[in-house]
């Protein structure tokens, strides 16, 4: 049925997957909402396909690039993949630990030490303390974090949240490393030494998804691209085409307008 | 997920992420990652307890200070306004239900705050969700049994005696611990939906309270009400009966007063639990 456990080199299989949640309109459901919501016959809960029975391989050693529009699944997939939300059918096979950079930053608890938040997020991914205490060196170097790493996180700017973030899901051992539009923080030097990071990362043959609008660090990063639109996936293969072919859809003349990074 | 780790080849774990089957995930696999996080939940609980009156005066003490406080105003309310003292026997049935009634609503309070709370962690991390209540549960226990040892220092000052019986308290509040993880689960995954749930929470403790034989005896409510009534409605009005009498005057206990109080606790708990495992999946979603 699948094609994973055979093929060695597959580290993510993604077969029929679809993926449908249910979501309010509201930003925050309260007893007013449900009870003016209830008399005006509305209904607060909407139901989002947000992925359609999709299907793709990942290899080891791939740094796959997700682009599509707005609302095309893209974050929907790479919560799937991290195991956040359960698919509502099909299933993905993976192949080793993934770790996630979703949502920037706000994995973590501003009330607490940088060093606190780090062990936490650990223990919570299911790493033990020894794993994290054995890296946590090499964790803050990378940050660029020493003075601070002992001080509540919310003295941090938000480059720094951004740098602890990447730092701690790049550092502790990683097989699969899921990054969801989180390259754009953090300084100029700091990019840089991110994408060093992703290409290094690569070289060990791990395995990465990025997910971003900027098409121009997809292009530089990844060896491979899926362009989603609607829950179904549009095109897969090398980046050059792949992103040629969404800029065209767009209907952006100048495809350098994309390709910079903002 | 319906999930399975199989060992493979090269040492590194297949998973196999799939539809929940029934609202369910595989139990077996939830299990096996509660436990596997056990440090996380003793640690954060750790975190969160000692970031918390930080900028008070005096600091952690207010974890025995504000049960004390509480007991001394409504020892004012009933003994000293409604005229009369009534009796060491009173006292201590009064501090000790108000240890132990501040234990399931700091657990209840706590832990309906607690899943919208740690949103930024949900969001990022694939852990069982159960166990951000379970470390509310967890705090509130920690500040409690101190409160304990402030009880047991009225009571030999008081020189009631130490009986055989008291032996009983501690099933009882086995039985307060699962009811109050229940609630906890279910207060948490209600306040995801219902963001007003927190709001309410403190009525319908102090309501829970009010009906409970916390302030007044056992056979008082009983003889208001007439029978069990009270008491088959109340869930945690066995519990704390069996606890505080047991405790207090050495008293035994039918056998239906026992079956209440743990039909209550594990109604509680299964009713909780389920409610928050089949709705963790949209978490991610929703927050």
């Amino acid at each position: 049925m699948s094609s994973l456990p055979d093929s060695k080199d597959i580290t993510i299989a993604v077969e029929n997957l679809g993926l449908t949640y249910r979501t309010r309109l509201s930003r925050t459901p309260n007893i007013k909402e449900a009870i003016v919501g209830f008399g005006r016959r509305q209904k607060s809960v909407v139901s989002v396909e947000a992925l359609k029975g999709i299907s793709f391989d990942v290899k080891h050693g791939t740094v796959l690039g997700v682009i599509g529009s707005n609302g095309a699944g893209k974050s929907t997939l790479m919560k799937a993949v991290a195991g956040l939300l359960p698919p509502t059918h099909g299933e993905i096979r993976i192949q080793g630990q993934v770790s996630a950079m979703l949502s920037l930053g706000i994995g973590f608890n501003p009330n607490l030490s940088g060093r606190e938040n780090v062990l936490l997020g650990g223990l919570a991914a299911g790493l033990s303390r020894a794993e994290i205490e054995e890296n946590f060196d090499a964790v803050v170097d990378f940050a660029e974090l020493h003075d601070h790493i002992d001080l509540p996180m919310r003295t941090y700017s938000a480059g720094m949240y951004s740098r602890l973030a990447f730092s701690v899901s790049t550092t502790i051992n990683p097989e699969i490393l899921v990054i969801d539009e989180a390259l754009s923080a953090g300084d100029a030097s700091f990019k840089e030494k991110s994408y060093e990071r992703i290409k290094e990362l690569a070289n060990q043959a791990k395995t990465l998804l990025i997910v971003s609008h900027a098409l121009g660090t997809i292009q530089d990063l990844c060896n491979e691209v899926l362009w989603l639109d609607h829950g179904k996936i549009a095109m897969q293969g090398e980046p050059e085409k792949v992103i040629k072919a969404y800029t065209q859809y767009l209907h952006v003349g100048d495809i350098n307008a994309v390709l910079e990074d903002f | 997920m319906t999930e399975s780790t199989i060992q493979s080849g090269n040492g590194s774990s297949l998973r196999v992420l799939r539809p929940f089957r029934a609202g369910f995930p595989n139990m077996r696999d939830y299990f096996h990652d509660v436990w596997n996080r056990r440090e996380f939940v003793s640690e954060l609980s750790r975190a969160d307890r000692e970031n918390e009156h930080l900028d008070t005066f005096f600091g952690r003490l207010w974890n025995a200070i504000s049960p004390l406080l509480s007991a001394a105003v409504y020892y004012l309310f009933i003994f000293v306004i409604q005229g009369g003292h009534q009796g060491a026997e009173r006292f201590l049935h009064l501090v000790l239900g108000i240890f132990v009634f501040e234990f399931i609503s700091t657990a209840a309070s706590r832990g309906s705050t607690s899943i919208v709370g740690a949103s930024g962690l949900i969001n990022n991390t694939k852990f069982p969700r159960v166990l951000i209540p379970l470390t509310n549960v967890l705090t509130a226990w920690r500040i409690f049994l101190p409160s304990l040892a402030i009880y047991a220092a009225f009571h030999l000052f008081s020189g009631r005696p130490i009986s055989f019986y008291m032996l009983q308290a501690i099933p009882a509040l086995i039985l307060i611990l699962i009811f109050s993880t229940g609630l906890a689960l279910f207060a948490a995954t209600a306040q995801v939906y219902f963001r007003d749930t927190a709001s309410l929470m403190p009525f319908l403790l102090r309501l829970i309270m009010f009906v409970s034989p916390v302030l007044y005896f056992p056979e008082q409510a009983k003889d208001l009400l007439g029978g069990r009534f009270l008491a088959l409605l109340n869930p945690i009005f066995c519990m704390v009966e069996i606890f505080s009498g047991s405790i207090v005057r050495g008293s035994t206990f039918d056998v239906w007063t026992w079956i209440i109080a743990s039909g209550w606790a594990f109604l509680s708990l299964v009713i909780g639990f389920c409610f928050l495992v089949t709705r963790e999946g949209e978490f991610a979603a929703r927050l």
